[in-house]
């Protein structure tokens, strides 16, 4: 059972807040080591994306396209027409993903006997429900072989979850209520995908480490025996 | 193999009419008492040595320490699974081979008249022709008879067995020189060594063509290596092979290059002297595409050695297959260019998704780079007649491409980890570097290859890389039923096979040796047997 696959902590930004119809305009990730749950920030990805049809009047017609972009305009304290300037900049989509996949696949290991799965553990803030349902789709457009487990996943939304659902504190699951409640130093620009990726593995990692070091002291091996189910 | 190597003594290696190499001892010539390749086998290095390749050949080669091709010819006989497997007073008979040629235990016969037939193999009952001597001797036997013996022994037939046994109680009880309850027993040894005995001729012609390899990679080790690593692809798992093949050129110091598109060598070769890989020895990469990339740079006349990565890309990339091209970059055959694998990666990545358009276009452009090349098309596209839409469409793809050459989303160096996983996976054997690289091995006092080499101290440190492991169950003695383990390790140098963990120390040792990991491991030299017993495990620290 223990794990000897790459976790790979990443974030999309995106240039609408519906997953299933929003464009990513930057993407970023770092990776953790397995084994020793450190956050190989100099091996980190980080590309901005140049989002389908910005050139084109239509894109800005889109219902909620300006509110994203304000919202990104004020995290980056820079005006609207400089954040389009930023994405226009970026590598197109196809190209970013596929670098991505190729980044990825430099994270799989060698299979131990028996093991099916030695693609990295994706890793995040709400991945179950925002970023790799994006992932997903990029595969299936740019026909791309997922980079990741399809198995095991990460999401730190759901870890919180069942730390803190019967406490008063904190009163929600934004991340930046997270980063308030922690008390953590600001790296950067909230929501730059490196800045999260890199708060969101400090995240994962500190609760891993506090996992492991409980799964070590505590009775799990037939602690159900006595009990009526 | 473009060389032709030849020895003083008149043999070779020459090419047949396939064109691969093969060995040509001058048989006459030969000389059969050669100390370097006596010396070879002692020493139990016969990875390659015609019946001795097998782990348990090289373990007893070490052991029976063969001289002459007689002995060589009961190694041959004594290693094969019946002997191993008859078992006389708790050892088998191969084990009793083995310590009474070392002098541990008397050789013993059980009548002095058996001793002229028995004495050559010390005592034991090896080949079929000793059987049939002894039938000649007990009972009388006429050569036909005997005949009949080996044919029975040979061919396990029950019924010619009992025929023979009748005749040879008989004939020995008529000769007079043996009471029939002798006769019994020494018939009895017959029908049990039918499970291993072996027939004499045929194993000393083996320990012939043995000895003619031994030969061969005593004297031609560079050329044996380079035939060996070329017929690999015939194994049943041709990248144990490899890995075995190199690993053991690499403690004879011969070092193996990895494959190059500046040597555009098609399969194993001599290059400089050193056995060098080929571009269709590597994994994704057939016949076909060789040919293929032979045939550009034929046709345009390109010095493949002399251009840059960025030129063989533009000019070359468009014609081979894109997974082919991938693995050898992977692999390291354009190494030569001076660039890191990983960039060259992202920059095909890059090159081949544009357009066949645009990539015919970057074959002919005049352009350093692969940027410029990329830059230059900007203009061309423009001028060209498409639609407006889809010229646009066409712009936005290539200046995408250009801000991704621009700005690579992570840094495009090669870890050492990562380069010896790519060389592991597409050539089967780490070459140019190992993972244990990346670690702190400043605790370390040997390398793999210096042990193998003999170095001795009173506390032996190694850092490698496991390889491989093997939990054995003790069958007897004040462990039995204990677990030990068997290791075999890598760390760059050359790979250790004869690794031993005994019980008390595996089992604590157990959750910490695991395939991949990289340890420093300590321990001493089992002075009897030569293998490097473990005692302790330490993690390491990654340094890079």
């Amino acid at each position: 059972m223990k794990n000897n696959r790459w976790i790979i902590c990443f974030d999309f930004e995106t240039d609408l807040p519906d997953k299933d119809l929003c464009n990513p305009v930057q993407l970023a990730a770092v990776p953790i080591d397995p084994e020793t749950l450190e956050v190989k920030k100099d091996q980190a990805f980080n590309t901005m994306i140049k989002p389908d049809g910005i050139d084109k009047p239509e894109y800005f017609e889109v219902p909620k396209r300006e509110g994203t972009i304000n919202w990104h305009a004020q995290n980056y304290g820079i005006t609207y027409e400089e954040v389009i300037e930023r994405w226009k900049q970026g590598v197109s989509e196809k190209v970013a993903w596929k670098n991505f996949a190729t980044y990825c696949k430099k994270f799989t290991v060698d299979k131990k006997p028996g093991q099916w799965f030695p693609e990295p553990i994706p890793a995040g803030y709400n991945i179950t429900g925002f970023d790799i349902p994006i992932a997903e789709r990029l595969c299936k457009k740019h026909k791309v072989k997922m980079p990741f487990s399809s198995v095991t996943k990460l999401d730190a939304m759901d870890n919180l979850f069942w730390w803190f659902e019967n406490l008063e504190e904190p009163y929600d699951f934004k991340m930046d209520t997270w980063r308030k409640f922690f008390g953590m130093k600001a790296l950067g620009v909230a929501h730059d995908a490196l800045v999260d990726v890199f708060e969101e593995a400090a995240i994962i990692t500190r609760f891993m480490k506090f996992h492991r070091k409980q799964s070590s002291i505590s009775k799990f091996k037939g602690s159900f025996e006595n009990v009526d189910i | 193999m473009s060389d032709f190597i030849e020895f003083p003594c008149g043999c070779k290696f020459e090419k047949n009419s396939k064109g691969l190499p093969v060995f040509n001892p001058n048989i006459e010539a030969l000389p059969l008492e050669c100390d370097r390749t006596w010396d070879m086998i002692c020493e139990g290095n016969t990875k390659g040595v015609f019946q001795l390749e097998s782990q348990l050949g090289q373990s007893k080669a070490r052991e029976v320490k063969p001289r002459t091709v007689e002995e060589l010819s009961d190694l041959i006989a004594i290693i094969r699974p019946g002997c191993g497997d008859a078992i006389v007073d708790g050892k088998s008979l191969t084990q009793h081979y083995i310590d009474r040629k070392a002098g541990k235990d008397e050789v013993k016969y059980f009548d002095p008249r058996l001793k002229p037939i028995l004495e050559s193999t010390q005592g034991i009952l090896v080949y079929q022709e000793q059987a049939m001597q002894i039938a000649q001797l007990v009972a009388n036997f006429s050569l036909g008879q005997a005949d009949n013996l080996r044919k029975a022994i040979g061919k396990k037939n029950v019924e010619l067995m009992a025929k023979v046994k009748k005749e040879f109680l008989e004939g020995a009880v008529s000769q007079g020189n043996f009471t029939e309850k002798d006769a019994e027993e020494i018939f009895s040894w017959i029908e049990k060594s039918q499970k291993y005995s072996f027939n004499k001729s045929h194993s000393v012609s083996y320990a012939l063509n043995g000895y003619q390899t031994a030969y061969a990679k005593a004297h031609f080790p560079r050329a044996f290596f380079t035939s060996y690593l070329r017929h690999a692809d015939g194994k049943p798992k041709p990248f144990e092979e490899i890995n075995d093949l190199v690993n053991n050129a690499r403690t004879m110091d011969i070092d193996t290059n990895p494959p190059s598109i500046a040597n555009m060598n098609e399969n194993f070769c001599l290059v400089d002297k050193l056995p060098t890989f080929g571009l269709v020895n590597v994994k994704s990469v057939g016949v076909s595409v060789f040919k293929q990339i032979e045939g550009v740079v034929n046709e345009n006349n390109y010095n493949v050695a002399a251009m840059s990565w960025d030129e063989f890309l533009m000019k070359v990339g468009r014609y081979i297959k894109s997974n082919s091209f991938d693995a050898m970059i992977r692999a390291g055959v354009f190494d030569c260019y001076g660039r890191q694998r990983n960039e060259m990666l992202y920059q095909y990545n890059i090159y081949k998704e544009l357009k066949d358009s645009d990539k015919d276009y970057l074959t002919k452009v005049e352009a350093k780079t692969f940027l410029e090349g990329l830059e230059k098309t900007i203009p061309h596209i423009k001028q060209s007649k498409k639609a407006t839409v889809h010229r646009e469409r066409h712009l936005e793809q290539v200046n995408g491409s250009i801000a991704a050459l621009k700005n690579p989303p992570y840094e495009l160096i090669d870890r050492w980890s990562w380069r010896a996983k790519q060389e592991r996976d597409l050539l089967g054997v780490e070459i140019t570097c190992s993972e244990v690289d990346e670690y702190d091995t400043s605790n370390a006092n040997c390398t793999c290859r210096e042990y193998i080499k003999g170095f001795d101290n009173n506390y032996i440190a190694i850092a490698a890389q496991i390889s491989d492991v093997r939990e054995w169950k003790i069958r007897g003695g004040q462990h039995k039923g204990e677990k030990m383990a068997f290791l075999k390790v890598s760390d760059g140098t050359c790979s250790l096979d004869n690794i031993t963990v005994f019980s008390d120390d595996w089992s604590k040792l157990k959750s910490k040796i695991v395939v991949g990991k990289i340890l420093l491991l300590r321990g001493e030299r089992d002075k009897k047997r030569g293998s490097f017993l473990v005692k302790k495990a330490q993690t390491l620290e990654q340094c890079i």
